[in-house]
């Protein structure tokens, strides 16, 4: 229950329900706003494809079979777009080997119809969850590149000796410059980057894919 | 001496009865296969062998009156119909051999048979029949038990040797078609039919002439030994006819097992959709009552929104009766009931059923009604059934993941005698091997995999029992077309 108000507490989360029958968009809907989330209700996986692309912290309540589109296919669509929103499988048809195709492309969950509110709730939390961690691993990689891109080009390339353990001392030999110069830059780096040592400087630039050079 | 001599007088005597007894069997047992025949039209058998028996039998009649007549002008003209007889006996019993083992040689038997029709005409025109030329006197025999009896003697007629060349032929014809038949397969059947017309034939074969050279002291029994070789036919006829009857009992029940088999197929196919179709009404009204009391719990719920609700779960509670009534009236296992129906009617109600399913798969259907379609009459719910395995056969057909357009599409037409069903997908059409052999048993095998073979052996039955047709073909393009045809109703029927 805390776990509930963690999510809906924050109003840009947001519940998708993907579901051809309209019934059920609506009877979901309903539970779910009681439940304190913001939702969005869609009759086809097109018409989802259609809306702006959602960037948030959400989760897509999903049926596989439906006119058009595919759930499975909407499935792929949105890992292609490396969307953070986590996908939680609602479906008539249980059957064992779509289940676990679904669950192996990343789905939080396959829950077959009709659903208990409990379950239901329940993995809409942990699809939240899984949604926030991508979310704020996603910001944070983002923030990281923001600042890594104030450095001068010069800077990078310092950047790049440190990241691969080059002493100043080499680095100076390889760049032809003074020792000092080099000293400089590493100052410049550390104050760009927000980072208190060199070890943080080396984790900061896991995030991303840097060149390391030796 | 008085009283003695009025019992000779009514007493009939020895070669009467015997005679008389041998007509009598012959035409009983004639009468008896012609009986078969009627039954089993398309065995020409049990023709021949009746055929045989009635000549049999009037042989056996024409030999009494040969051997009891005094004058030679009966003589002459009996003897000419007795060869007529035997001509009678020996062709359809040639021809029963050539039907019965199929590996008699055609060119044989086709030999024989011309070989003795040119004995026939040599006997109707020569003066004195096939068997002489002049019949120079009529002779009293004393036969061993004292009666005396009739022999004719004169030349014989050249052209007698036709009869024995074909006669010949016979035994080698016979003989060969018995061991080829004894060597590949029917064995028992090849020793009890093929060894009894030889041994009779050829008993008689030495008989005769034994007689004709004085050696033994009878008449000629060529009727006897034709009844013993009809005797031994119908024996093994009728032994066949009763085992075929017992395989057709037990080929019905087998049908009928089958029959049901594909039902409670068609039933889990059916069951499968309806469970899919009912989950999402369930689902709905789950969700909405656990809406509802998520709204009481919170104190602020509105009436209106809960009435809402209300409605909403109400709508969704009939939805899924309907489905289960739906279901329930195409599956009912009761007496099939024949009535007159409009089948676009009961099409469109098998449609309804199916067309949840169509949507989820992305099948797209279209849908052709002749506005004035006549009535059929038939069972509705069987037709019905017939309509459900053809749409769900085109609804796997075209959920195949080569096929890249899903379409089904029905139609029907209506012409002076009949109405027409045709359901047309664009799936992956009828495997080569099997398009001629559809709705046969034989191809069972071939697609047991996924129960589809059956359903169609079904439709078969189903709408072979009211009368109509049912076809199937692939589409150029793409796809298979199957299309049955029902009589239209007259009103004569009830």
């Amino acid at each position: 229950m805390t776990k509930t108000l963690d999510h809906t507490a924050r109003a840009d989360a947001r519940v998708f329900i993907v579901d051809d029958d309209e019934s059920i968009c609506k009877a979901l809907t309903r539970l779910l706003t009681a439940s304190g989330y913001t939702t969005e209700a869609f009759h086809s996986a097109d018409d989802y494809v259609k809306r702006k692309p959602f960037d948030g912290i959400g989760c897509l309540i999903l049926d596989i079979r439906m006119p058009g589109m595919s759930g499975t296919d909407l499935q792929i669509h949105l890992q292609r777009q490396q969307s953070s929103i986590a996908v939680v499988f609602l479906t008539g048809h249980g059957d064992l080997p779509v289940g676990i195709q679904a669950m192996k492309r990343g789905a939080v969950d396959f829950l077959t119809k009709p659903v208990d509110e409990i379950a239901l709730l329940d993995a809409v939390n942990r699809a939240l969850s899984r949604s926030q961690k991508v979310h704020d691993e996603k910001s944070r990689r983002a923030d990281v590149q923001s600042r890594l891109a104030t450095l001068t080009l010069r800077e990078m390339e310092v950047l790049e000796y440190i990241v691969g353990g080059a002493r100043n001392k080499q680095i100076a030999l390889y760049l032809g410059i003074s020792e000092k110069t080099v000293k400089a830059h590493r100052g410049a780096i550390m104050r760009k980057t927000g980072a208190s040592s060199p070890a943080e400087v080396g984790w900061i630039c896991s995030m991303v894919d840097l060149p390391i050079r030796k | 001496m008085r009283a003695d001599d009025t019992v000779k007088h009514v007493s009939m005597s020895p070669l009467t009865i015997a005679w008389s007894m041998c007509a009598a069997a012959c035409l009983m047992l004639a009468l008896l296969h012609m009986l078969l025949w009627l039954k089993y039209s398309q065995n020409a058998v049990y023709l021949l062998s009746s055929l045989m028996a009635f000549a049999a039998c009037a042989s056996a009649l024409l030999e009494l009156g040969l051997l009891s007549t005094q004058s030679l002008e009966t003589y002459r003209a009996l003897i000419r119909w007795e060869n007529f007889a035997i001509f009678m006996i020996l062709v359809p019993m040639v021809w029963f051999v050539q039907i019965y083992f199929k590996s008699a040689r055609r060119w044989l038997a086709l030999t024989i048979t011309l070989l003795w029709s040119l004995g026939m005409l040599v006997n109707f025109v020569s003066p004195y029949s096939l068997t002489f030329s002049t019949i120079a006197e009529l002779k009293q025999l004393p036969a061993f038990w004292g009666e005396s009896f009739t022999v004719a003697s004169g030349t014989e007629n050249p052209w007698k040797l036709l009869a024995d060349i074909s006669s010949l032929l016979i035994l080698v014809y016979v003989g060969d078609a018995t061991f080829r038949s004894w060597r590949y397969k029917n064995q028992r059947e090849a020793l009890i039919i093929g060894s009894g017309i030889l041994v009779f034939i050829i008993s008689a074969g030495i008989h005769t002439p034994l007689v004709d050279a004085g050696i033994v002291h009878t008449p000629y029994m060529i009727s006897f030994a034709f009844l013993a070789i009809v005797a031994t036919m119908s024996y093994q006829l009728a032994s066949e006819a009763m085992r075929s009857q017992h395989y057709e009992r037990e080929l019905q029940q087998t049908r009928r097992h089958l029959d049901q088999l594909a039902r409670s197929n068609l039933l889990g196919e059916c069951t499968t959709i309806i469970a899919h179709e009912l989950n999402q009404p369930l689902t709905a009204i789950l969700s909405n009552a656990q809406a509802a009391r998520k709204q009481l719990a919170l104190n602020g719920a509105e009436k209106q929104s809960i009435v809402e609700i209300l409605d909403d779960i109400v709508r969704d509670d009939k939805r899924a009766s309907e489905i289960i009534q739906r279901l329930r009236s195409m599956l009912q296992n009761k007496q099939v009931v024949r009535e007159r129906f409009d089948i676009n009617q009961a099409i469109r109600e098998t449609l309804d059923m199916l067309k949840g399913e169509f949507k989820a798969r992305s099948i797209s259907l279209s849908e052709h009604y002749e506005a004035s379609m006549s009535e059929v009459y038939a069972g509705r719910i069987e037709i019905q059934q017939v309509v459900l395995n053809l749409l769900l056969n085109a609804a796997r057909s075209v959920s195949v993941p080569s096929i890249e357009t899903r379409m089904i599409s029905i139609r029907t037409r209506n012409d002076q005698n009949a109405v027409h069903v045709d359901i047309q997908d664009s799936g992956t059409g009828i495997a080569s091997e099997l398009e001629g052999s559809l709705f046969n048993l034989n191809s069972l095998h071939y697609e047991s995999k996924d129960g589809l073979g059956m359903g169609l052996i079904i439709c078969h039955r189903i709408i072979e029992t009211y009368g109509g047709h049912i076809r199937a073909q692939n589409v150029a393009g793409g796809g298979a077309l199957f299309s049955f045809a029902l009589p239209v109703h007259t009103g004569q029927f009830r």
